[in-house]
């Protein structure tokens, strides 16, 4: 980034001299040789009034380093003047050239003009050569002005640039430095935004939204696992504990098998345990676990709500339906079962006996869940959360019993996964319904043109 | 000695009861908190296991109530969390010392050892009392390089009357440290016990270190006047 920065600069200051210096250049070379071309022009004329006259043959003295030809119209050579007015002569070719000696000269060819009609027609030719030496020591001394001065410019140009190029980096450099010490143990660290330069603010402010977010996912990945791990610890220990008391001794078999059948129970508990943990993992991934299915959306609510009832000893609470018929769905089926089943489950076991539990689904401008008990419902300071894993209305119910506190919040994810939210409403002591809420897009083509209209 | 197993796992709750029975504890049993606190009221136990989760009122909770009330019955905390913070905690609480689970059943027996140990006073694993040689771990019992012989129950009644050695210690006492709910219910029990005691430990040495101190019980004594076999 350093070298490119330094090297835009370079670029862009060095051309500019060489264009500068190019222009400069040949300017001054063009209005040199005007120069000198005027002033070879001015002796010619000067040379003609000379020739102009009786007859007599004038042999003016050309300046020192001059030299001229005079021919007549056909191509003689002529000493004979013109007389007459002179128009102004028109020049027929300019050149520079070497002689003999090595000298430079600038050669003008001019034809001069009478205006008088006696005169034969054609002009008279004149060729005057003029020393180059001034207009070349001229052109050196600037071309060395110019190179070395083009040099300094350019190496401070090139000091400077790599500078700029260096300080304007510091800050990046920085916030380099600062990123490249956090790492999962430091990701409460912020990028400081102080002095950084307005253009990477807001680079730096979103790294920090980033960083917070991730803070607040690996923390809750964290809790989710300590809390996990935790909840495992008891069954081993009961598990670990009863092996060691029955090894410690010899057990008949009867002991034996009373052993055997309470480590049963206790791994039993901990399979369940595992799968709620996975059934937790799964439910967050938003990436579709299985294929869309078609699938009316009553139907499976019944289903669920049904296969609960039956895995209930006694039917004590009574479940009220009001499914709104023909909702057909197109989505992870897996899913809204999972939603339905934890849900209801939930209510079950926070409504006690003589209670009821009231499930209801409806299609307004979204899909509308609800599911509303006459339990215990939730204190306010808890409503926020009973969404989180392994947080339980109760505080130590034995995770043997099954009670993990997971439910609720497998529903919020596989809800949040859907693109769908989670509403709670516990007036005080009136139990608790919960409303989920799915966007229309989860409905099956057909369904949703008809909610278009 | 007598334990008070405060935890609210099924299986585990058995398990070290069972276990602790087993090495010779009388364990009395709870799942819940606030029952706990009121059975740590009422008796006066060797040594208490607390589960940290408990309904009804959370270990800590009871821990830190039972301190209020000025009782030291020594308590080791089970707990599922293994945090610095949260062991800090515990013993900050009042705790006399820890465990993590899942732990080794053979460790939690060891640390009620120490814990009941040195509730009596006791640094080491083996009490001596005058030419009398208790070995608490290897439950093994000697008088003058002789081994006797005692059983389980017989065990737990020197152990208890070593650990209070010189104190006179009641029969109520005895019954409270040595039987559960479970044992047949009577304080003449203790009387039968002693004297089965008094057979292997005294009579055949010719010494007399449990004595009998009439209305207020039973005392251990370095009995060294040699008495003369005859």
């Amino acid at each position: 980034m350093t070298r490119r920065i330094a090297i835009a600069i370079l670029l862009t200051v060095w051309s500019m001299l060489i264009i500068i210096g190019v222009g400069v250049y040949f300017g001054t070379h063009i209005t040199l040789i005007a120069d000198l071309d005027d002033s070879i022009v001015s002796r010619a004329e000067a040379l003609t009034d000379a020739l102009d006259g009786d007859g007599e043959r004038i042999v003016p003295t050309p300046p020192a380093g001059d030299r001229y030809v005079v021919r007549n119209a056909v191509g003689r050579t002529i000493a004979r003047p013109i007389t007459g007015m002179i128009v102004p002569p028109t020049v027929i070719s300019r050149v520079f050239s070497t002689l003999a000696d090595g000298s430079r000269v600038r050669t003008l060819t001019l034809d001069v003009r009478k205006t008088s009609t006696t005169q034969p027609s054609g002009a008279t030719r004149i060729t005057y050569s003029s020393s180059a030496d001034r207009f070349d020591r001229l052109m050196n001394r600037l071309a060395a002005w110019m190179a070395g001065i083009g040099l300094i410019a350019g190496a401070t140009a090139s000091a400077v640039a790599v500078k700029v190029s260096r300080v304007s980096l510091r800050p990046l450099l920085k916030t380099a430095e600062q990123i490249g010490d956090i790492d999962e143990r430091r990701l409460d660290r912020r990028i400081s935004t102080a002095d950084l330069p307005v253009e990477l603010q807001p680079m730096a402010e979103r790294l920090n939204d980033m960083l917070m977010r991730l803070e607040r996912a690996f923390n809750d990945r964290k809790r989710f696992i300590a809390d996990a791990s935790h909840d495992l610890r008891t069954p081993v220990a009961a598990l670990m504990t009863t092996l060691e008391v029955a090894l410690r001794r010899p057990r008949d078999v009867p002991a034996l098998q009373e052993t055997l059948q309470s480590c049963l129970t206790d791994a039993r508990s901990l399979r369940n345990l595992v799968d709620r943990l996975m059934q937790q993992v799964r439910s967050e991934s938003a990436t579709a676990a299985e294929q869309p299915q078609r699938f009316v959306l009553s139907a499976v609510i019944e289903q669920c709500v049904d296969s609960l009832i039956r895995s209930r000893e006694a039917a004590t609470v009574q479940v009220l339906r009001d499914l709104q018929p023909g909702l057909i769905l197109e989505t992870e089926i897996g899913r809204v079962r999972s939603i339905v089943t934890n849900l209801v489950a939930n209510a079950f076991e926070y409504t006690p006996a003589g209670g009821w539990i009231k499930v209801k689904c409806e299609l307004s401008n979204e899909i509308i869940l609800t599911v509303s008990d006459s339990g215990t419902g939730i204190s306010p300071e808890l409503l926020l959360r009973v969404f989180e894993p392994f947080f339980r209305g109760d505080q130590p119910r034995s995770a043997a019993e099954g009670h993990l506190g997971l439910g609720l919040s497998i529903v919020q994810a596989h809800v949040r996964a859907l693109g769908g939210r989670c509403e709670i409403h516990s007036p005080a002591g009136t139990g608790a319904t919960f409303q989920i809420h799915l966007p229309t897009r989860l409905l099956a083509a057909a369904e949703r043109e008809m909610v278009a209209k | 000695m007598r334990i008070l197993v405060a935890e609210d796992h099924p299986s585990l709750a058995q398990s070290i009861a069972k276990g602790l029975r087993e090495e010779g504890f009388v364990v009395d049993l709870t799942m819940d908190g606030s029952e706990a606190e009121h059975m740590a009221k009422a008796a006066s136990y060797d040594c208490m296991v607390l589960d940290i989760m408990l309904p009804g009122i959370e270990g800590w909770e009871v821990l830190s109530r039972m301190r209020a009330a000025e009782n030291r019955t020594p308590v080791l905390m089970l707990t599922a969390l293994d945090a610095v913070s949260d062991r800090v905690k515990d013993l900050n609480l009042g705790a006399d010392d820890y465990l993590v689970k899942p732990f080794a059943f053979e460790e939690l027996v060891a640390r009620i050892r120490v814990l009941t140990r040195r509730k009596h006073g006791k640094i080491s694993a083996s009490l001596i009392i005058g030419d009398l040689e208790i070995d608490t771990v290897g439950k093994t019992v000697h008088r003058r390089g002789q081994e006797i012989q005692l059983t389980a129950k017989e065990f737990a009644l020197l152990q208890y009357l070593a650990m209070r050695q010189g104190e006179v210690v009641s029969r109520t006492d005895i019954w409270e440290h040595l039987y559960d709910s479970e044992d047949e219910n009577s304080s003449n029990v203790v009387d039968v016990y002693i004297g089965y005691l008094r057979n292997k430990v005294d009579k055949p040495f010719g010494t007399k270190s449990i004595q009998t101190r009439r209305g207020h019980g039973y005392v251990l004594t370095a009995d060294t006047s040699r008495g003369v076999t005859a």
